[in-house]
């Protein structure tokens, strides 16, 4: 391999202009990484919270449900479709949930809320307004089963902005009215206050409830129906995976349909999408700027041996080998540059990767982007298939830089050549 | 001696076996001084005088009235000018509200529960509640006393404490109730509701006053509602003229009647 | 220094070619900066402009209670003469008040309870500009519905009130008295004497009383509806919708309205309003010549919090609040900021990638030059002067660089200005905080925005510069020249 122990030498003998080279290399390659990987963490953390606040990453509900939020679009027999979802292997949870408006009543007072049942048994793990870290009084729902006696009023979880405006402290009382399905006369029932959370998102806080399933079912005339199964995955990256399958199980049911959060959740899907073209334009330039750093290095690295690349050709070194050879200098340019871009940037991504950034340093407080409240911590996030592409992406436009320069060597004369200063 | 005996057994195993004095008995004692204004049917004319902190109003009103398994209510404003014609309609737990002016009924929803009734201190919610005493709450006695009513004969005071039953869907965590009864007859002298059962300030209470005899019954011919937050304002209902169990036309619970 | 200058001009062209692709990287560099300020300002103004101008001001009055309690009752007396003493106050461009309110909306089967806003079409042109964003019909007129004012009864006339409720009373009574008692069904018996029917001249009374306190308006109020609440009712420009208020004493006020507008701005609170005269909801709800907020817009937002402190000193009650928007609304204060910031960030980092460029040029340039170094060293030059010789090509070249790069950003900037960038075929609309945003971005040019690149650039650039410029200094003429 001589043309690399030349190609080698060659780096060697500007060790200086090399290193500055592959510095410029690298520090593309490694900013590229780190913001790539910060653009992906931040969205990652929002369209997680997005997910676990609201109708998880994959939701399945009755057919123009969404535009009507009318009670008889709703699904009905949801246990064999959660079963169902429950087999694949994505699926990390599968939530059966009710959502109706209601009139909440505490003493004299009342508010217009909008009500959720769901599984008291599944839903702290995979939601977050039901979880743990979100709760600041007292305890999540339970199941009839699990009650003190037999027949006392069901349990209910309310936004702590609701429990201050109606003076609610835990166990105290309170009444749900709503609407049943098929119109008719509200149905009311009581409930004892069993927990508060706090989210930091008004409409949640102030206007939000949830209880049992099989309570929500019975205020509203459900049966066992339900108005929407949320699925919670173990990735997003597995949201179009799980909605082929559900589709292909659910063909016999036309009246329901399968929507990804990119449609439950459109306007953070598409702050997603707008936000990454802009990080993409902003690598085009970096690559720009690179490439055109290479190109003059190599150029003029070309050019100043001129009279050296004469010698050699006129003692009967081919064309082609010179060309190889100046090539292989940009070829180790670029491995080196890579191999630095990628220890920097990797090390710097896996940092964030494990202990995160707060995201309310980075952006301030409580910023709603997309209705979605940014908060807690975020985590640098690169798919393995990604650094492979884009490394190989800045080696090409290194290699892709050099090619003019090594075009012209072959286009050397000898003679003329050897007369260059 | 065996015959004594017996009949001592007798005598004990009865009296051990006869309900414990009232439970039934004081569910319905209160039943019946809540429905003190009511009948199978009843129809009504009254003053409505409502004091807020903005000034005072008095609503002459008539309501019909019919109780079964549905209620029927027909409410109207007889006057003054500026009011008369509005008319609600209660049909089961529907309720319509007609504005004469614009010549509009408005359903009320489930969302509007909460708000007054005409500016009053008695919410939809009040007028569309079914809530029967005897059933969503537990009744204990706290005093009994025979006084006199003040009406020529004594009657035996009543005080009861109410709590809700497990999961009735009533609001108040504990309700004071006392009336009195007087052969057969039971009449609210002042109701109290709280809002938690260990709360010592009252939310809602309401008084009853001037009991006379109203068709053949003794019914309190003034009733004051007032709020432990809103001091100063109250709402006072003064009958004039009350009938029961009277025949009333099925048209009068249309919404044609409300209109007219 | 002019001479340095030449000299290094003319040093820049002895290679034309790399000098021309180095300073080519630095341009693009900075014309993407340039035009990456524009965009971000850009949006960060229309951000800006869609919370204030459609909504907030930049200064907002309440009563401190109002801020708190946001009760219905909480209201600032005397508003016309705050509203002057406010426009009287410098800078202020234009200042107006609002009422808020609470209304069922129904047409037919459809209801829905929305937020009723009562503004002075006079003044609230100065203040927002909602009335560029009707989509169809037209915005509110600037009079308010002739609505005759109520008054209270004479005393003549209470007495035929009194005198026509006995009648109506007694015609009541009668009826009660007339009912028969419920028994068994006598069939064939008949029910009890139809209600006594209002005499036409009891009617006519009855509506000239209501009529002397509280007069129908002559024609419905005409409103304005926001998109969202129209497709919510599924009305359009011309229906009549009946609007069910609560007045101030606790009464509910009916009216039908007619909508003469629709108006959309992006943002869902504010498209589901209705619009009305502000004496027309004064009227309805019974509030007299009170409103509970008053809003102004300034000549200069970054003055917002100055001016809001000058206004509260002239209006000098201290029962109200006086608030410029970034108290009202930090958030979007914050995304201003960081977004600034962020792209500085990424700017900087850029610029490092090009600043090793230059300094990979300026030592290939220094490198040839070795022997001339030496020579201009052995006779007597001073380090100090070639040092600066190096800066100053480094200088010249980034600074020419730049200035082509500014220009080019800056007709990308005008573009996106004039232009901007058509995002409808990617999302129907952003939202930020909860105010929105239109899918078309436009950019803003800013003299920060156009200078900060090429600032920072040269700083970055004239700074690794040193480096090579050490080198030739440090050059010992001997080896110098000994270079072939």
């Amino acid at each position: 391999m001589l043309t690399l122990r030349l190609a080698w030498r060659s780096f060697l003998r500007h060790r200086r202009r090399s290193i500055i080279t592959t510095l410029a290399l690298a520090l593309g390659l490694a900013m590229m990484l780190v913001v790539v990987g910060i653009a992906n963490g931040a969205h990652a953390r929002m369209v997680e919270l997005g997910v676990r606040m609201g109708a998880g990453h994959v939701v399945i509900e009755g057919r123009g449900y969404r535009e009507e939020r009318d009670l008889d679009r709703v699904v009905e027999g949801p246990a064999e479709i959660l079963a169902a979802a429950r087999r694949l292997s994505q699926v990390r949870h599968a939530l059966p949930r009710v959502t109706a408006s209601g009139l909440l009543t505490a003493g004299d007072a009342s508010v217009a809320v909008g009500l959720t049942g769901v599984d008291p048994a599944i839903e702290p793990a995979a939601s977050e307004v039901a979880s743990k870290a979100r709760r600041v009084a007292g305890d999540y729902l339970r199941t009839r089963a699990q009650l003190e006696y037999a027949n006392q009023p069901a349990d209910i979880y309310i936004g702590s902005q609701l429990a201050e405006n109606l003076d609610l402290g835990l166990g105290d009382r309170v009444v749900l009215t709503a609407s049943p399905r098929g119109g008719g006369k509200p149905a009311s029932a009581a409930f004892l206050v069993r927990g508060v959370f706090r989210t930091g998102m008004a409409e949640l806080d102030g206007f939000s409830v949830q209880i049992p399933l099989d309570e929500a079912q019975a205020l509203l005339g459900l049966g066992g129906a339900v108005t929407e199964i949320a699925l919670m995955l173990d990735s997003p990256d597995q949201v179009d995976a799980v909605v082929t399958a559900m589709k292909a199980g659910l063909r016999g049911r036309g009246e329901l349909e399968v929507l990804p959060w990119q449609e439950a959740l459109r306007e953070l899907y598409e702050t997603i999408v707008l936000d990454d073209a802009g990080t993409y334009l902003m690598m085009v330039v970096v690559f720009v700027i690179v490439g055109i750093g290479i190109f003059n290095t190599v150029l003029m690295s070309v050019i100043e041996r001129t009279r050296e690349l004469g010698v050699m050709m006129a003692i009967g070194t081919s064309a082609r080998r010179l060309f190889a050879a100046v090539m292989t200098e940009a070829a180790v340019l670029a491995v080196i540059g890579c191999i630095a871009g990628l220890a920097v940037g990797l090390s710097i991504h896996s940092y964030v990767a494990t202990t995160g950034l707060d995201v309310q340093e980075m952006f301030g407080n409580k910023l709603a982007v997309a209705g979605v409240v940014l908060e807690g911590r975020m985590y640098s996030r690169l798919a393995t298939g990604a650094i492979v592409e884009w490394t190989a992406v800045i080696a090409g436009i290194v290699l892709l830089s050099a090619l003019y320069p090594a075009f012209r060597v072959t286009k050397l004369e000898p003679i003329e050549a050897m007369r260059h200063v | 001696m065996k015959a004594v005996f017996s009949a001592c057994a007798l005598a004990l195993v009865a009296a051990l076996a006869s309900p414990p004095a009232g439970a039934d008995e004081l569910g319905d004692l209160v039943n019946k001084a809540d429905m003190v204004y009511r009948g199978k049917s009843a129809a009504s004319v009254f003053d409505m005088t409502i004091k807020t902190r903005t000034g005072e109003r008095v609503y002459k009103v008539i309501v019909w009235s019919e109780n079964g398994e549905n209620d029927r209510v027909l409410i109207k404003l007889l006057g003054p000018a500026l009011w008369r014609g509005f008319g609600t309609l209660k049909l089961g737990n529907s309720l319509k509200l007609y504005d004469p002016k614009s010549n509009h009924v408005t359903v009320v929803s489930h969302s509007m529960l909460g708000d007054s009734w005409m500016g009053s201190h008695f919410s939809n919610d009040d007028l569309v509640k079914e809530t029967r005493l005897d059933r969503d709450y537990k009744i204990k006695g706290v005093s009994a006393a025979k006084r006199d009513s003040g009406l020529g004969f004594e009657a035996t005071f009543h005080t009861l404490e109410l709590t809700p039953t497990p999961r009735a869907p009533v609001v108040w965590g504990r309700i004071v109730y006392e009336l009195w009864e007087h052969e057969g007859a039971a009449v609210p002298v002042k109701v109290t509701y709280y809002r938690r059962a260990g709360d010592q300030k009252p939310t809602r209470t309401i008084t009853f006053a001037q009991v006379r005899k109203f068709d053949g019954r003794f019914v309190p011919a003034s009733l004051q509602v007032s709020v432990t937050d809103k001091p100063g304002e109250f709402t006072r209902i003064d009958y004039e003229k009350l009938k029961f169990d009277v025949r009333i036309e099925p048209e009068k619970f249309t919404e044609q009647a409300l209109r007219h | 220094m002019a001479g340095m200058t030449r000299l290094a001009w003319r040093n820049l062209g002895r290679n034309r070619r790399r000098s021309v692709i180095t300073g080519l990287a630095l341009a693009i560099g900075v014309s993407l900066s340039v035009a990456s300020f524009g965009l971000i300002d850009g949006t960060s103004a229309s951000l800006l402009r869609s919370l204030t101008r459609y909504d907030l001001g930049h200064v907002q009055v309440h009563t401190r209670r109002y801020q708190a309690t946001r009760k219905p009752e909480e209201l600032i007396s005397g508003y016309a003469r705050a509203a002057a003493a406010l426009r009287a106050v410098e800078g202020v461009i234009g200042a107006s008040g609002r009422v808020y309110g609470y209304a069922l909306t129904s047409r037919g089967q459809r209801s829905a309870g929305l937020e009723i806003v009562g503004v002075d079409p006079r003044l609230e042109p100065t203040v927002t500009e909602l009335q560029r964003r009707i989509v169809r019909g037209r915005y509110l007129e600037p009079d308010p519905t002739p609505w005759p004012q109520g008054r209270s009864l004479s005393a003549e006339e209470r007495a035929r009130d009194e005198a026509l409720t006995r009648a109506v009373e007694a015609g009541a009574l009668a009826e009660l008295d007339a009912l028969e008692p419920l028994g068994p069904a006598e069939g064939g018996a008949p029910a009890a004497r139809p209600a006594r029917p209002a005499s036409a001249s009891e009617l006519a009374a009855t509506r000239e009383l209501a009529e002397i306190q509280a007069p129908a308006p002559r024609r419905p109020p005409r409103v304005i509806l926001g998109a969202v609440a129209a497709r919510i009712l599924r009305v359009g420009v011309g229906d009549v919708v009946h609007v069910s208020a609560r007045s101030l004493d606790g009464s509910m006020r009916d009216a039908d309205v007619e909508i003469i507008g629709l108006f959309e701005t992006g943002t869902a609170q504010i498209d589901r309003r209705m619009l009305l005269h502000l004496a027309d909801l004064q009227h309805l709800g019974g509030l007299g010549d009170r409103v509970h907020e008053i809003a102004a817009v300034i000549d200069d937002p970054d003055r917002a919090p100055e001016i809001a402190a000058t206004i509260a000193s002239r209006l000098g009650a201290p029962e109200l609040l006086v608030r410029p928007w970034n108290q009202i609304r930090p958030d979007i204060q914050q995304v201003v900021d960081s977004s600034r910031a962020s792209t500085m960030v990424m700017i900087v980092i850029i610029f490092f990638v090009s600043a090793l460029g230059v300094i990979n040029t300026m030592l290939m340039s220094v490198f040839e030059r070795t022997r001339e170094f030496g020579v201009l060293k052995a006779i007597g030059m001073a380090r100090r002067r070639i040092f600066g010789l190096i800066v100053a090509e480094a200088a010249v070249l980034v600074v020419v660089s730049a200035l082509l790069g500014t220009g080019l950003g800056l007709c990308v900037d005008l573009y996106m200005v004039h232009h901007g960038i058509d995002l409808s075929s990617v999302t129907g609309g952003l939202s930020v905080g909860g105010v929105g945003l239109q899918p078309v971005l436009h950019g803003a040019i800013t003299l920060e925005g156009l200078l900060l690149p090429t600032i920072i650039l040269s700083i970055i650039c004239v700074a690794a510069s040193t480096y090579p410029a050490v080198r030739a200094a440090r050059l010992r003429p001997a080896i110098g020249m000994r270079e072939t």
